[in-house]
């Protein structure tokens, strides 16, 4: 019986030092080929991008026909692609993009899209997003995918193919903005988008409550004082958290009247936007308007009450300066 | 007799682009995949111009321009680097680079700044 074992965990061990052993020659074996091709497709991009005499139209149909044959194939090369793309600018740069279409890549790019897993539908976003391919009928639908990555791809893609309205997609937006999303958008518009910032306050009676605070937010993040007249009827809206948002925004905006209003609707309300209240008297208001907020504080309030403790205190400390 | 240019570049794809453009304008192009090869080929081969990017693998690039300006001040540096900061490429320009090209970068203008440099020099 031993002996059965002993054979059978020989075999076994054997068998798998064997798959190990083939994978890693398959491996080896595919990165060498990838190596061959990436040399083959710069080669052939080199010569496109500065052999003046290279009658690109007809060479890159050829190079298609002959060489673009497999999928690992077309993947490499759209790979070398987005690297010269860049990397390069100006005419080259230009010619690297048409380079592209004139491989038909854009297809094989279209039919991944349709067909293919998610993460591949997700490189195949970033790369239309890359070479700036204009479809936006194609990816609007990713907006709506289940998964995050999809999802973040496809905003990439219209903050990144956008010349004046980046945020256009959220016209179709359905599903709430989750928050590393509204912080990529926000860092795509820092650095990644070129045109003129849009003015968010189009985008403050979205039925998502996400939109909206991303809008209140962004308002104060690129200092759009211009709309502080329309922030200012939303210290009342319905939802805290729009409340709360919206006096950040106009403290930050220096809104000077915002102190007064506040301390007429201190009272009424919920906790985090007192605490909030607090924190923008602080800023914009004086000591006796703070210690006037002390009446309005319930006895069970003791995180407001520490809180407006500490604002004094801090207040105190500027003014004796 | 054709000029000769070092190229100190690590990003294969800058490298090869590079080599087949100046070699078309007619130059010869040596190629050093990071500051220490460069340095090694410096020190071993004439060069009428030194093109190289700032971050480097083993010898950075500003330490082989501090290297070229003690040994051989006359040799001209033209630097291909990804940062835009006003703060590095004045630095650049202090430590005695000739020119400052920003990645990405179009090749038919650092033909021309190529070009220029080695004119004036």
């Amino acid at each position: 019986m031993n002996l059965l074992f002993a054979c059978i965990f020989f075999v076994a061990s054997l068998l798998f030092t064997i798959a190990i052993i083939l994978l890693r020659l398959f491996k080896n074996r595919r990165e060498n080929a990838k190596k061959i091709y990436q040399d083959q497709i710069g080669d052939f991009i080199n010569e496109c991008l500065f052999n003046e005499e290279f009658d690109i139209e007809a060479e890159a149909e050829r190079f298609r026909a002959e060489w673009l044959k497999t999928n690992l194939r077309r993947k490499i090369a759209i790979r070398q692609i987005l690297i010269f793309n860049e990397n390069l600018k100006g005419e080259s740069e230009k010619q690297v993009k048409r380079l592209f279409y004139l491989l038909r890549l854009d297809q094989f790019v279209f039919e991944i899209l349709k067909k293919s897993a998610w993460h591949q539908q997700s490189r195949a976003l970033y790369v239309m997003s890359e070479l700036k391919v204009l479809k936006p009928a194609l990816v609007a639908p990713f907006l709506h995918s289940k998964i995050h990555g999809v999802r973040e791809q496809a905003i990439y893609y219209f903050l990144k193919t956008s010349d004046s309205d980046p945020l256009r997609f959220f016209e179709n937006l359905t599903v709430e903005l989750t928050l590393w999303e509204q912080l990529y958008i926000q860092d795509s518009l820092q650095n990644v988008y070129q045109g003129k910032i849009p003015d968010f306050s189009q985008w403050l009676e979205h039925p998502l409550l996400s939109v909206r605070l991303f809008a209140i937010r962004m308002i104060r993040e690129f200092s759009q004082f211009e709309n502080i007249a329309t922030l200012i009827p939303m210290l009342n809206h319905r939802d805290p958290l729009v409340r709360k948002e919206t006096i950040k925004t106009l403290c930050r905006l220096n809104f000077e009247k915002l102190p007064s209003i506040l301390l007429a609707q201190f009272q009424k309300e919920e906790e985090n936007v007192k605490l909030e209240i607090i924190n923008a008297i602080r800023s914009l208001g004086t000591l006796a308007m703070l210690q006037d907020l002390r009446s309005n504080i319930k006895e069970d309030e003791n995180r407001i009450a520490l809180k407006l403790l500490k604002a004094e205190k801090k207040l105190k400390l500027l003014t004796t300066e | 007799m054709k000029k000769r240019i070092l190229v100190v570049e690590d990003n294969p794809m800058i490298v090869k682009s590079l080599e087949f453009k100046l070699t078309r304008d007619g130059y010869n192009v040596t190629v050093a995949v990071d500051g220490r090869e460069g340095l090694r080929l410096l020190e071993k081969e004439a060069f009428e111009l030194v093109i190289t990017d700032l971050m480097l693998p083993f010898v950075t690039g500003n330490e082989l321009i501090e290297h070229i300006r003690k040994n051989n001040p006359e040799l001209p540096v033209i630097v291909l680097s990804t940062s835009n900061q006003e703060e590095t490429i004045i630095e650049a320009f202090e430590i005695g680079v000739n020119d400052f090209i920003t990645k990405p970068f179009s090749p038919n203008e650092l033909s021309l700044r190529v070009k220029r440099t080695l004119n004036i020099h």
